[in-house]
């Protein structure tokens, strides 16, 4: 049994968050840091963002190697160009991008938008935690899942 | 006026008695309490009848009902006008009616099938009182038996048409009868055309629906019944054209009246040609439908009227839909905030806090998640008002298993299950989950602070329904509330006392009432209630 090769040092991982709500995402952002702080923590406040920053371009032209977006949180209702457009659009690209887990983290649990999110090759949906005990929850169960039992892809 | 009295006192009583007799027109006379007190000749020889057997007789020991036909409506119909005579003092006219007559005994005393047209008119004395009644009668048998059904009109029409090009071919005798027969179809214009659209004849019908005598239009073209557009545009010739190269012209269109007034008939014309195939002409039937095509139009317009509302009401439903899913969103992001800064505050502050500061922020805490699930509970209420609910065969045993489910191991212990094996209802799963977790949570919660609360959940099937019962042993709910506890935001308790929004039970009203189902309750202070939820069973 050989350890595995994809498992990247989670001081190396970074957790993506897309979201236009500057205090969901202050919530989120604390939630990291109390359980996962030794994580990489990125914001991005629009859909545009999230694709110049998966392709490298503009601001994030030069964003380091080291740290390597391990799994992306999206909302859905953003301006412009909303969760669902960055999902198709990421789908869309060459690897490594196509890759990138996509985690939906929206308000919404109407059917009709899970089943879109899967649809267009979400890798989970997840709902906002109304409470803070629950979004701590969230977060921790999210790191042990992702860093503990999965296997990251190349990206 | 001289001369009229003049020629009565000519007459003796013995004169009026023969001129009564021997009237061409079948009629009878009746007293008031319908003895037979005078009878034509005409009516004795429609009726296979002797004067001697049936006056100063009742009329219906007279003219039985058909004993062999069961459907036989003879008798009931003429008594029934009749008594409308003597009530109203007025005439009163019969539908065709079918009232079979007995052949004389000499002749085997059968029925044998009969249709009238029948006339009641009273005869009054000075103070105006009903002294006779004259029951006048024509036998139309043999117009109904030519297929007088007044549903196949169309079909009789044409049927009729056939015939008469057969008959063209025949005898004298046998055009006489048709043509009396064209002159009674008072419903229907028929005439003929030469070959170039000349009128030729012209029956009665014709004259009623167009409003021409037959001296005025025999001679004339027929194009002049259709209108002004319909000519220019060469409808008429098309349409004898079409009947000669088709064998038959079936068509329906506005045609105008001598008044110029318009109506929307129903046409069908025929080529008539004779054996060697000479053409003599053309039938023309026409029919008045303009009545059939105004309802026809109305029902086209309240169908479109329907969509239009229809359309109205699924806009309104996606504006609903907007609305919640924004509500869901947009209001619920602030009380993220505001749970989560006060939590983080007094998380990461509390200690240096003075107590009373960390009461307040506990309260600011409790107070947005009540909000939020309001909220929550709202958007439920609205989603489950704008649901298209289909029903569907639903396992009891399962529903209410996953009814169970969202209660924790402690609660479930209170709670006993009791169900009929094999339970079908014909429900919406989702939705009968949904108001049976209702049902149970609220029944789990209504006990006073000191007791043990407990819920029994039973199934059984009730004739074609299916019962699902949720019995508690807790406070109970006065009488006079127990209607308004299934309205939205109605509460009766104090927040302290059982939190709550209020919305749980206007959610199962909601949901059952949308599977076509009942809820009820029995329940009274101190002793407990029983919520029943009724559908039907599958």
């Amino acid at each position: 049994m050989t350890e595995s090769v994809n498992r990247i040092p989670t001081e190396r991982m970074t957790v993506v968050l897309v979201e236009d709500d500057p205090n969901d995402a202050m919530l989120v952002r604390m939630a990291f840091e109390r359980t996962a702080g030794e994580m990489g923590f990125v914001h991005l406040i629009d859909g545009d963002a999230a694709v110049t920053y998966l392709a490298r371009e503009g601001p994030y032209e030069g964003r380091a190697q080291a740290r390597t977006p391990m799994l992306m949180l999206l909302d859905i209702k953003l301006p412009r160009r909303s969760g669902f457009d960055v999902l198709k659009w990421a789908r869309s690209q060459p690897a490594p991008i196509c890759r990138l887990p996509i985690l939906m983290l929206t308000s919404s649990a109407e059917t009709a938008d899970v089943n879109r999110a899967f649809d267009l090759g979400a890798t989970a949906y997840i709902r906002k935690p109304s409470r803070t005990k629950l979004l701590s929850e969230m977060v921790s169960d999210l790191k042990n899942f992702w860093v503990k039992w999965t296997e990251a892809p190349e990206v | 006026m001289a001369d009229l009295n003049n020629a009565r006192s000519e007459l003796t009583a013995e004169d009026f008695r023969r001129l009564f007799e021997n009237a061409p027109t079948p009629f009878l006379v009746l007293k008031p309490d319908l003895t037979i007190v005078a009878v034509s000749k005409a009516y004795l020889a429609a009726t296979m009848t002797r004067r001697e057997t049936i006056v100063a007789r009742k009329l219906f020991e007279v003219f039985p009902d058909n004993p062999t036909d069961p459907n036989a409506t003879g008798v009931r119909n003429l008594s029934s006008s009749l008594e409308t005579v003597l009530r109203t003092r007025a005439e009163h006219k019969m539908a065709i009616q079918k009232y079979d007559i007995r052949r004389p005994a000499e002749h085997g005393g059968e029925f044998e099938i009969r249709y009238w047209s029948p006339l009641n008119s009273p005869v009054l004395d000075d103070e105006g009182n009903v002294r006779f009644i004259i029951h006048r009668v024509e036998d139309v048998t043999e117009l109904v038996e030519l297929g007088m059904d007044r549903d196949q009109e169309h079909a009789r029409a044409r049927g009729l048409e056939t015939e008469i090009i057969t008959e063209a071919k025949n005898r004298k005798a046998v055009e006489e009868r048709y043509r009396l027969l064209i002159e009674t179809m008072q419903d229907y214009a028929i005439f003929t055309l030469d070959p170039d659209g000349t009128i030729a004849s012209w029956n009665p019908g014709a004259e009623r629906m167009k409003g021409y005598i037959p001296a005025e239009i025999i001679g004339q073209n027929f194009s002049r019944f259709y209108t002004e557009e319909d000519r220019q545009k060469g409808v008429p010739e098309m349409v004898l054209r079409t009947a000669l190269r088709q064998g038959h012209y079936e068509g329906e269109g506005w045609r105008v009246r001598k008044d110029r007034s318009q109506f929307w008939a129903s046409v069908v014309v025929t080529p008539l040609r004779t054996e060697n195939d000479t053409l003599l002409g053309f039938s023309k039937i026409t029919r008045d439908v303009t009545e059939r095509k105004r309802l026809t139009e109305q029902l086209k317009q309240h169908a479109k009227e329907l969509e239009l509302r229809i359309a109205e009401r699924d806009q309104t439903n996606a504006d609903l839909e907007a609305f919640s899913y924004s509500v869901a969103h947009d209001l619920r992001a602030p009380l993220r905030a505001i749970e989560g800064f006060t939590t983080a505050a007094l998380d990461d502050f509390g200690e240096q806090m003075p107590a009373r500061v960390r009461d307040y922020l506990q309260r600011v805490i409790s107070s947005s998640e009540r909000m939020d699930t309001l909220i929550a509970d709202l958007l439920q209420y609205s989603r489950i008002t704008r649901a298209e609910i289909t029903s569907s065969r639903v396992d009891v045993q399962e529903a209410i298993n996953q009814a169970l489910e969202h209660f924790d191991k402690d609660a479930r212990s209170k709670i006993v299950v009791n169900i009929e094996p094999k339970l079908a209802a014909m429900a919406h799963q989702p939705t009968l989950v949904q108001a049976v977790t209702n049902l149970v949570s609220n029944a789990l919660k209504f006990y006073p602070p000191s007791a043990n609360p407990h819920a029994e959940v039973r199934a059984l099937r009730e004739g074609e329904n299916v019962i699902i019962q949720v019995r508690d042993e807790g406070i109970g709910i006065d009488h006079v509330h127990q209607e308004q506890i299934f309205r939205a935001f109605e509460r009766l308790h104090g927040m302290e006392q059982y939190p709550g929004t209020g919305i749980g039970l206007a959610i199962v009203e909601r949901g059952v009432s949308k599977m076509g189902g009942k809820i009820r309750v029995q329940s009274a202070p101190g002793k407990g209630s029983t919520f029943s939820i009724e559908v039907r069973a599958a």
